[in-house]
């Protein structure tokens, strides 16, 4: 009985210690030099779109970069940070807020996916040929599409939209063609219009 | 039937109809919205449409929402019997969720129409009294119009309607993409508005 008790108190002590630790940074991942690249932004950079109509707006880009700790990442007293690099680019006429980020990977990662790239316009999410969960096929390649060809570029599809219901006379993001050289090269909607950067 | 049974007979009548009716001093409601005012919610019929800049910058919306319903409940205390109508429509933009129009009648306590403009403007107007009330909703601190009004035989982008709500708000009420100004028609909804920023749109095509 008293080796019960025993046991039990340790088992406390032990939980208690393990409870309050301070947490200590463990891994510092950095991006590497291809993720750094596959964002080819700079910060206050100002680039130009022109619609299909003709109209040419600016949109202001900022960037940044980070360490953050995912929630996954912060255990008991250790935690990891992850360096990530983000470009955020808006404008006010159309409204467009779009997010391009990449995430420095764990090694055990790094088979997976190299680029971790994610792109978001407004609050709609990007994937790259909607292959969600495939990122192994990713890669820049030279692509063509709607007439245009683009060097190493990859194509980013809106895969689930919440307001598509399947009417056709209402019009939808469709495709984001993004170059390593250039970032976002196009952008296409449902009803074939688009917005495409001025070089 | 003994006159026993007939008096037993009245006296459960009786009893169900006093138990049924209302408290003295007070009666049913019963109050349904006209074809006029429901023609204020869009028709369900409008799943969606577009709305144009003068940059030729498109828009499309699509319903969300929509509700028409009748309720019927009694009063706890008193056994009065309350019938109103709740009818509304929201559309959402196919761009952005920070962009939205919702419209909404109900004829509880008066009929009451409350509109609500990208999740952070918001007006309410009363037919029963014709005219603007503040929201109902007070604890948000939206902006509410600085002036509402139904006015006749108006023009919007060349086409003529008979009939157009315009809500005005204030430029320093509303944020720089806000909404200054808003036009509804019944049936259709909202045909134009204006941003702060001076950027108008148009429904395409107009209705």
């Amino acid at each position: 009985m008293s080796n019960q008790i025993s046991f039990f108190l340790l088992l406390a002590i032990t939980a208690s210690f393990y409870g309050c630790c301070k947490p200590e940074l463990r891994h510092q991942f950095e991006l590497s030099a291809i993720q750094k690249e596959a964002i080819p932004y700079t910060d206050n950079q100002k680039i130009s779109f022109i619609t299909n109509s003709g109209y040419n707006f600016d949109l202001d880009v900022t960037l940044s970069t980070d360490f953050i700790i995912p929630m996954d990442f912060e255990r008991g007293c250790f935690y990891d940070e992850f360096e990530k690099i983000l470009a955020t680019i808006t404008s006010e006429n159309p409204k467009l807020t779009i997010s391009i980020s990449s995430t420095a990977l764990p090694e055990w990662e790094s088979d997976i996916s190299i680029y971790d790239l994610e792109l978001q316009v407004n609050d709609k999410w990007f994937y790259p040929d909607c292959q969600i969960g495939n990122y192994s096929a990713i890669d820049f390649a030279d692509t063509t599409i709607y007439n245009r060809h683009f060097k190493n570029a990859m194509v980013f599809e809106l895969c689930y939209d919440y307001t598509n219901k399947g009417d056709t006379s209402a019009i939808y993001f469709e495709k984001i063609v993004y170059s390593k050289e250039n970032g976002i090269e196009l952008i296409t909607f449902t009803n074939n219009d688009y917005y495409e950067l001025v070089k | 039937m003994s006159w026993l049974n007939k008096i037993k007979f009245s006296v459960i009548i009786m009893s169900c109809s006093i138990l049924s009716s209302c408290c003295i001093g007070y009666d049913d409601y019963h109050k349904l919205l006209t074809a006029e005012q429901a023609a204020w919610i869009p028709d369900p019929s409008l799943k969606s449409f577009i709305m144009e800049n003068e940059y030729g910058i498109k828009e499309s919306f699509v319903l969300d929402s929509f509700e028409d319903t009748i309720i019927t409940m009694n009063n706890d205390k008193c056994n009065c019997q309350v019938v109103f109508q709740r009818r509304s429509a929201a559309y959402i933009s196919t761009f952005t969720t920070e962009h939205h129009f919702e419209q909404s009648l109900n004829t509880l306590n008066f009929t009451d129409l409350d509109i609500g403009i990208n999740w952070k403007q918001q007006a309410s107007w009363d037919f029963d009294k014709n005219e603007q009330i503040p929201h109902s909703y007070t604890s948000n601190n939206y902006p509410n119009p600085t002036s509402i009004s139904i006015v006749s035989d108006t023009t919007i982008n060349k086409q003529s309607y008979p009939k157009v709500m315009i809500l005005k708000f204030a430029p320093a009420d509303v944020e720089e993409t806000g909404v200054i100004e808003a036009d509804f028609i019944p049936l259709q909804g909202i045909v134009y508005y204006k941003l702060k920023n001076g950027v108008s749109f148009y429904r395409n095509p107009m209705p």
